[in-house]
């Protein structure tokens, strides 16, 4: 008689233990779910950040970034730099309303951009009125010397076009100038830990601006390096500009003006 | 990165459909006998050998969405879904992110790799499939299939085929998972011996022997002689699209090929060299000109970019023309790629 009071006790304890047993497991069952849902939502951010960052990094720099989380990876590139800058902007825009030069210069952009693309280079930077951009470095190409000088010709079509819009606005028409330049650059995200950007960096570079630099001296608009001219063969109608001094450069160097494409003459269709 | 289905650009289709007929059937009038042939057999189902079903599936699955293929995709997608796929599974696919099988996630690595080839894909990629178990004749036949995918996603892409609405539906609604139970059997692979009758030889053999034996690869045989033996574009052009999509690639026993094939038609191996450096010619006729200018877009592109190519090449040399040259594209990618495996 007397047990079954402990009985009772016992089998109220056994009830309250496995209550408390059941609430924990419960609590953990929707930790783990809350845990997995974020999961799940941080490996989703992840992809669609990866997929919108491969629209201007190198695939294989990104997956790269994506497998190994190394930021400062970079890699030795064979590439083409062409450098575009509009001559006298800045005076022109002293004297034109501010919303007229921005509207001018994003026009200017636009089209520029298009011609650049349309050969298989990627803008990789605009700087005040000038646009730096890069063949060969976002993915494999074997033509990204003669694809800068087509992009370079395209250009100077592109900006008549767009210089006749602008007359039938009243608006000055622009001019610029264009160096080209190829070699070996290193490839990869630079800046600081809240900005960071894709781009190639060495002497490939600074050779392309330079040359840009060169077209008011020497004239021309569309100026590349004799590097260049040795991988394009005849494909290209080009003049000799003398030699010229340029800054870091112990000796002159020899650039040729572009002109056109020389067409060669086609063999008959089989 | 893929872009999921909605993300993906799709422009009007390329040849303008007419009102009695789907677009699948009226486009089979229109192609030459050998594409003709090759494109019908896609949508019969897998016939598999060595690889397990549900792999051959998932990587036809990713490569199609890799290729941002919004006509395959879509179509793979809702097959995922009636052959047993929960939709949780194919997002799991889609977005590559928390797959627990490990063999799963090599493959579909493996087949998105492949299908990108940026970067390429090598020989250690596929043994890697092998030394997490499966068979190296599975492995070849996954091979085989992904780049089988990278064909069909080509063709429906150049041609912007409109979304096939029909099969896209049905596994939704209350009776998707019925028709599933039926129409499981239909779309699933099949599983089927090697096919006894199998000969891989002629053109680009040493490349379609990285698809093992296996009835993608009699396949892939197939269509290599299928386009070889067309005489809609002459020989020397079909090699000059081969050797510049290798070039492209960094495919090196695929441009060997094309340049052994085009040696056969009295193309010299330096006349071929500068020519692969230069893409020019004084030798190359203004229809060469033309269709590997746009040949070079077709190895990695924006769907709706090369649709807009695709449409000016259309304009440039009629449809007769037009539709060979993509079938040319569409096989050169397959065989350029297939062989990046075996270096």
């Amino acid at each position: 008689m007397s047990l079954f009071p402990t009985l009772l006790v016992l089998l109220a304890a056994a009830l309250l233990a496995c209550g408390a047993l059941g609430a924990a497991v419960a609590r953990l069952q929707r930790q783990r779910r809350l845990l997995g849902q974020r999961l799940e939502q941080s490996a989703r951010e992840l992809d669609r950040l990866q997929r919108s960052f491969a629209r201007f990094a190198p695939a294989e720099l990104v997956e790269r970034i994506a497998t190994e989380g190394q930021l400062a990876s970079g890699e030795r590139r064979e590439v083409t730099v062409l450098f575009a800058d509009l001559r006298d902007f800045t005076q022109l825009s002293e004297r034109l309303d501010p919303a007229e030069v921005l509207g001018m210069l994003n026009g200017y952009f636009q089209a520029m951009t298009a011609s650049i693309q349309s050969h298989h280079g990627h803008v990789t930077r605009l700087m005040g009125d000038g646009i730096m951009s890069v063949f060969g470095a976002l993915e494999r190409n074997p033509w990204h010397v003669q694809d800068a000088v087509e992009a370079a010709l395209d250009m100077r079509e592109s900006l008549a076009r767009y210089n006749e819009s602008l007359q039938r606005r009243g608006l000055p028409p622009l001019a610029f100038g264009v160096g080209i330049h190829c070699g070996a650059v290193i490839a990869g995200l630079v800046g600081s830990e809240t900005m960071q950007e894709f781009t190639v960096l060495g002497d490939v570079v600074n050779v392309a601006s330079r040359v840009e630099a060169l077209t008011r001296r020497l004239g021309g608009d569309i100026l590349v390096t004799e590097d260049v001219r040795a991988v394009l063969g005849d494909r290209f109608l080009m003049a000799a500009m003398p030699p010229a001094d340029l800054k870091g450069k112990s000796r002159p160097i020899l650039t040729w003006a572009v002109q056109s494409l020389a067409l060669p003459a086609m063999a008959a269709e089989r | 990165m893929a872009k999921l289905l909605h993300e993906i650009e799709w422009s009007e289709p390329l040849l303008t459909p007419r009102p009695d007929i789907s677009p699948e059937a009226d486009l089979q009038g229109r192609l030459s006998p050998w594409l003709r042939k090759a494109v019908g057999s896609l949508s019969d189902p897998d016939r598999v050998s060595h690889a397990p079903l549900h792999l051959m599936g998932v990587s036809y699955f990713v490569a199609s969405q890799e290729n941002a293929c919004r006509y395959c995709y879509g179509m793979a997608r809702a097959i995922m879904k009636i052959v047993g796929f929960k939709e949780k599974q194919i997002q799991d696919l889609e977005h590559e992110a928390t797959l627990a099988d490990g063999l799963t996630r090599l493959v579909v690595e493996f087949a998105r790799k492949l299908a990108r080839s940026n970067p390429s894909p090598a020989r250690k990629d596929q043994e890697a499939l092998v030394a997490a178990g499966l068979s190296e004749e599975a492995a070849c036949e996954i091979a085989a299939n992904v780049v089988k995918a990278c064909f069909a996603n080509r063709i429906s892409t150049f041609l912007a085929l409109p979304p096939n609405e029909a099969v896209e539906k049905l596994p939704d609604g209350l009776f998707g998972s019925i028709r599933g139970l039926f129409l499981g059997r239909k779309f699933g692979g099949r599983r089927v011996p090697p096919p006894a009758q199998f000969r891989n030889e002629g053109p680009c053999a040493r490349i379609i022997a990285a698809a093992g034996n296996n009835s993608s690869a009699a396949w892939l045989r197939e269509l290599t002689d299928g386009w070889f033996s067309s005489q809609l574009l002459p020989n020397r052009s079909k090699l000059l699209i081969l050797a510049v999509i290798a070039r492209q690639l960094g495919s090196q026993l695929c441009e060997e090929e094309a340049t052994d094939g085009l040696a056969r038609e009295g193309f010299g191996p330096q006349e071929t060299q500068s020519l692969l450096a230069t893409l020019n010619a004084a030798s190359m006729t203004n229809l060469e000109a033309t269709l590997l200018r746009w040949t070079r877009e077709t190895v990695w592109y924006e769907p709706r970019t090369i649709q807009n190519s695709t449409r000016r090449l259309l304009a440039e040399v009629g449809e007769q023309r037009a539709l060979e040259a993509l079938g040319n594209a569409a096989v050169c990618n397959t065989l350029a790629r297939l062989a990046l495996v075996r270096q």
